[in-house]
């Protein structure tokens, strides 16, 4: 008999024709192995996202333990509007409440302008011009970012800083010998400066993204038709990357209110206070309930910002024209503009990223600090054993057993809240694609979005309110490596669970249900056809999470305790005791961590993706 | 009972009702198109046969097993279905080899490797694939991934073939070729083959049995022949056809003692006895049934009516040409042949057999009186 007739006998026969399949009774989506998965998802959201904001709300109204400070009223456990007062109708309202909200705000609004300037004009140069070194100046605009902001503040303080907060003066001071005033050593002006320096890659990179995806035929038709260069401008290119120019603005606006790090270095020595530093100084005096009410305030200031971008961005982008394919675009000729053009785009490189790097590594290697000069060269900072005078004792970051455990952290936390962020991103993107239009698809992906809207800062301090103490079944969380791991990765699930989406929106579902066809059951097509398919997604989502958290100091700061501390949260806590070189040493540590990571990361993300 | 059998199956997406109470029965070995305009329900019928959309309401059985019943809430998911199907995208696995592809729905039944492998190997062979299987899919060619996924259908040895619109990614030439490989694939494996499609040239070509959809519901089941010859309803008549059908409103009436479709324009006989006059009326007729008469040439014998049209535009194409015409405000086409020179502006004469014309009811666009099968 040949294989074909075999084939066709076999075919004759139904061979599968047993009836174990069946499911009877149950409501019949509710045992789909999909449906499960996302109850157990809701759930999961459900308790980290939405209970720790509800209960930070209802909080403020309760008076807590430790108010009998504040006022004899206080019965721990009853209801009360003393705490909203507080913040809204008394004497301190101005200090706690309307002093930080205009601080935050003007550093928003400094902050977006500057930031649009910088990107904007950056990436005009790049994708629109002949600007030289075009493409190495393309790679290079976006490395500030991935350095942690605060880092950058640690540097400025290091050019500019004058001795009104003790120790030695910056490199500026010594150098020309005059004392940078005030303002420009700290306050608004320096944390606008280089939150600028730090944010401006969000705006290079949506602008540069929309001018690249912008029909040139477009504009090159208007001036067909005689329309002068200024008017092609004003009327065609920029409607066409408004959407990208208002989205860039206002998420570098919501970033920098939400900023911590920056403007506690730079702010703190002159008092000025912004939310999240004000949050940050009333934990610290034990007075959660107020932290907690200026945490809603932040929260509901960025949740306006960013419904107002979706909705205007929403709106306008139906004028976008952005296809698949690039565009030729014909360069602008700069000409005498050329090198004026790249000594901007140099030096904004030059001093978001390349100088801080150097001057963290100079002033790790200095004897005093603040002495530029060989003689004062030392590595004992670096190397010293334990018991040196010159370092107080402290043996030299190599040697600094706390320091080792730090970096251990540094890695162990990002990488585990990132393959939890990855992993319940990647779910979630299954259980949304999916589920398409059906309620809790929707319940899911907006719930999983929510984290967006909280700053940093906020979060934390949400998470440190509800699991100080033991919640239902999970115990008090304070304190252990595990709460850090949960905070981080559910911060930034939005990002993880957005890749997660992508992704899963990418791998047709066609692909799945021919593997249910052929009589895959849920387990083995999740395995064989899901799980290959979106593992390169998942890596991204991965890896977005990873960096993140290594550079992460606002959100953790209310968490860490000394057994859990990590690079970030020990560079502070060296600044505050004036160890400046250590505190530059581990930054150093941690950006090159960084470097390595995005590096290895890419590396693996390329190689997994092979076939 | 047929292999597939559909009871007043319903679907709706929230608003929308996809499939209307359809009830379609499919005996062993028969090729059945689904045809219809996207969105006429015809995707969403061979995907609840497959199990992968959940109807609301009616019952199907596949091979004498009853796997969905909303009454008795059972729904048998797809992998238990024992069906195969080929989709338009053909959603080969990126990530797996043609062999692996293949050999997916074995492994999934845990056969013996060494069985996998010469079947796997066996159905390759018979798909003209045997060289490529260590490709990945995006090695090959638009018409070998089709052949890939046909293959990784018929190696697992489904019940029921299910194909969703195979050919509609592929250029004209390779869907030529892949007609006549699936015509091979049915005839060589005599597989019940439920097949969706838009395209009624491959309904026409492949299918042994038609069913044409529209809004949910069945419009017409018929052989091909039947389907062309007597469309059941103006919507069938209209929607099959290599050319649009041509149309024209009239009423019945009597003349001379004969029930004929009445126009301003023209009056044609009509066979049969005469039924209720004064009816509402649509004539339909074949573009190629329209006989052009050039002016000096006397009108061919036969019952039929005559009508004078003029010229709008002509498509000459050798062998057979057509051209647009006006008659009574609407445009016709007409099929003419090498040795007939109109020009645009020309008035010409049509004849319209009655054997040819099809009558359709104005209200509800059903058939009144069926055509006799003509010479």
């Amino acid at each position: 008999m040949s294989p074909l007739s075999q084939l066709r006998m076999e075919m004759r026969e139904n061979r599968r024709s047993s009836a174990r399949g069946l499911w009877r009774g149950a409501p019949r989506k509710l045992g789909t192995p999909q449906f499960l998965l996302s109850a157990v998802l809701l759930v999961v959201l459900a308790v980290f996202v939405i209970v720790p904001v509800g209960t930070i709300a209802v909080d403020t109204f309760v008076w807590q333990a430790g108010d009998v400070r504040l006022s004899r009223e206080a019965q721990p456990g009853a209801l009360t509007l003393f705490h909203w007062q507080r913040v809204f109708r008394s004497p301190l309202t101005g200090h706690l409440l309307t002093t930080p909200l205009v601080n935050s705000i003007l550093v928003g609004v400094g902050t977006a302008a500057l930031s649009l300037a910088l990107g904007g004009l950056l990436a005009w140069f790049v994708v629109r011009t002949d600007m030289p070194f075009r493409r190495v100046a393309g790679a290079l605009a976006v490395v500030p970012y991935m350095i942690p902001s605060y880092t950058l503040a640690l540097a400025w303080l290091t050019l500019f800083k004058n001795q009104r907060i003790g120790g030695t003066a910056g490199l500026f001071q010594y150098l020309t010998g005059v004392a940078p005033p005030d303002w420009v050593a700290y306050g608004f002006f320096p944390t606008v400066i280089v939150l600028a320096l730090h944010y401006y890659p969000f705006v290079f990179l949506l602008i540069s993204n929309a001018l690249a995806s912008v029909d040139t035929s477009l504009e090159e038709s208007a001036e067909v038709l005689g329309a002068p260069r200024s008017l092609v401008l004003r009327r065609i290119t920029l409607p066409v990357i408004l959407p990208a120019v208002l989205s860039g603005t206002i998420l570098t606006f919501s970033r920098a209110i939400g900023a911590f790090g920056t403007p506690y270095f730079l702010g703190s020595p002159v008092r000025f206070f912004t939310l999240p530093t004000m949050i940050y100084s009333n934990i610290g005096m034990r007075f959660p309930s107020t932290a907690n009410i200026l945490v809603l305030v932040l929260i509901v200031l960025s949740t306006i910002l960013i419904f107002v971008s979706q909705k205007m961005v929403g709106v306008r982008r139906s004028f976008v024209t952005i296809s698949g394919k690039g565009f030729r675009h014909k360069p602008v000729e700069l000409g005498r503009w050329k090198y004026p053009a790249l000594a901007i785009t140099g030096s904004v490189i030059l001093f978001a990223a390349v100088l801080p790097f150097i001057m963290f590594f100079w002033q790790s290697v200095m004897e005093y600090a603040g002495t530029y000069s060989f003689s004062n060269f030392t590595s004992a900072f670096w190397l010293a054993p334990a018991g040196t005078r010159l370092t107080e004792g402290e043996p030299g970051l190599l040697r600094n057993p706390e320091v080792l455990r730090a970096a251990w952290n540094s890695v162990r936390l990002s990488a585990t809240a990132a393959l939890v962020a990855a992993v319940l991103g990647s779910l979630i993107g299954y259980v949304v694609v999916k589920g398409r239009g059906t309620v809790i698809s929707k319940a899911i992906e907006q719930v999983s979005f929510l984290p967006y809207l909280i700053p940093s800062i906020a979060f934390g301090a949400i998470y440190l309110n509800v699991f100080i103490r033991p919640w239902g079944p999970i115990p008090a969380l304070y304190g252990t490596f595990l709460l850090l791991v949960l905070t981080c990765a559910f911060r930034n699930l939005p990002f993880a669970a957005r890749s997660g989406v992508s992704t899963m929106i990418q791998v047709s579902g066609e692909l799945e249900e021919a593997a249910q066809t052929l009589g895959a059951g849920w387990f083995y097509r999740f395995r064989r056809v899901v799980f290959p398919l979106t593992i390169r997604g998942m890596i991204v989502g991965f890896s977005l999470v990873f960096m993140t958290t290594m550079r992460e100091l606002s959100l953790i700061i209310l968490l860490v305790t000394p057994q859990t501390r990590t690079l970030t949260t020990m560079t502070m806590r060296y600044q505050e005791q004036g160890f400046v070189q250590f505190a530059n040493a581990i930054t150093v540590v941690l950006v090159v961590m960084s470097v390595i990571g995005v590096w290895a990361i890419r590396k693996l993300g390329g190689q997994s993706g092979g076939s | 009972m047929g292999l597939v059998d559909l009871r007043c199956v319903a679907k709706a997406f929230g608003p929308v009702v996809a499939v209307d109470r359809v009830s379609l029965s499919i005996e062993k070995g028969e090729f059945v198109a689904l045809l219809g305009p996207s969105g006429c329900g015809k995707t969403t019928t061979l995907r609840m046969i497959a199990g992968l959309e959940v109807p609301d309401d009616g019952e199907i059985h596949l091979a004498g097993r009853r796997v969905f019943s909303a009454q008795e809430r059972i729904v048998v998911p797809p992998q238990r279905r024992n069906v195969g199907m080929v989709f338009q995208s053909y959603a080969l696995w990126p990530h797996m080899t043609v062999f692996e592809n293949v050999a997916f729905g074995l492994r999934v039944q845990r056969k013996p490797r060494s069985v996998i492998r010469s079947e796997v190997r066996t159905v390759l062979a018979y798909m003209q694939l045997e060289d490529l299987e260590r490709r990945y899919p995006h090695e090959l060619s638009g018409g070998q991934q089709q052949r890939v996924a046909l293959a990784r259908m018929i190696v697992a040895r489904p019940a029921v073939f299910l194909m969703d619109e195979p050919l509609s990614n592929l250029d004209a030439k390779l869907r030529t070729e892949m007609r006549a490989e699936l015509k091979r694939l049915h005839r060589d494996l005599t597989a019940t083959t439920v097949y969706v499609t838009h395209d009624q040239l491959e309904a026409l070509t492949l299918a042994s049995r038609i069913v044409v959809m529209k809004d949910g519901t069945i419009q017409q089941d018929a052989a091909p022949s039947t389907l062309y010859e007597r469309p059941a309803n103006l919507f069938v008549a209209e929607f099959v056809g290599s050319y649009p059908v041509n149309l024209i409103e009239g009423r019945l009436a009597v003349e001379h003692g004969r029930a004929c479709f009445v126009h301003p324009e023209v009056v044609v006989p009509t066979e049969g006895p005469p039924s209720a006059t004064g009816e509402e009326l649509m004539l339909a007729i074949r573009p190629e049934d329209v006989v052009l008469v050039p002016g000096e040439v006397p009108p061919p014998a036969g019952e039929g009516g005559c009508l004078t049209a003029t010229v709008k535009a002509v498509f000459p194409a050798g062998r057979e040409s057509t051209a647009h015409v006006d008659v009574g405000g609407r445009t016709w086409t007409v099929v003419f042949g090498k040795g007939i020179a109109i020009e645009v502006g020309d008035r010409v004469n049509l004849f319209l057999p009655s054997a040819r014309i099809l009558l359709y009811r104005r209200d509800t666009g059903e058939l009144v009186r069926e055509r006799s099968a003509g010479p």
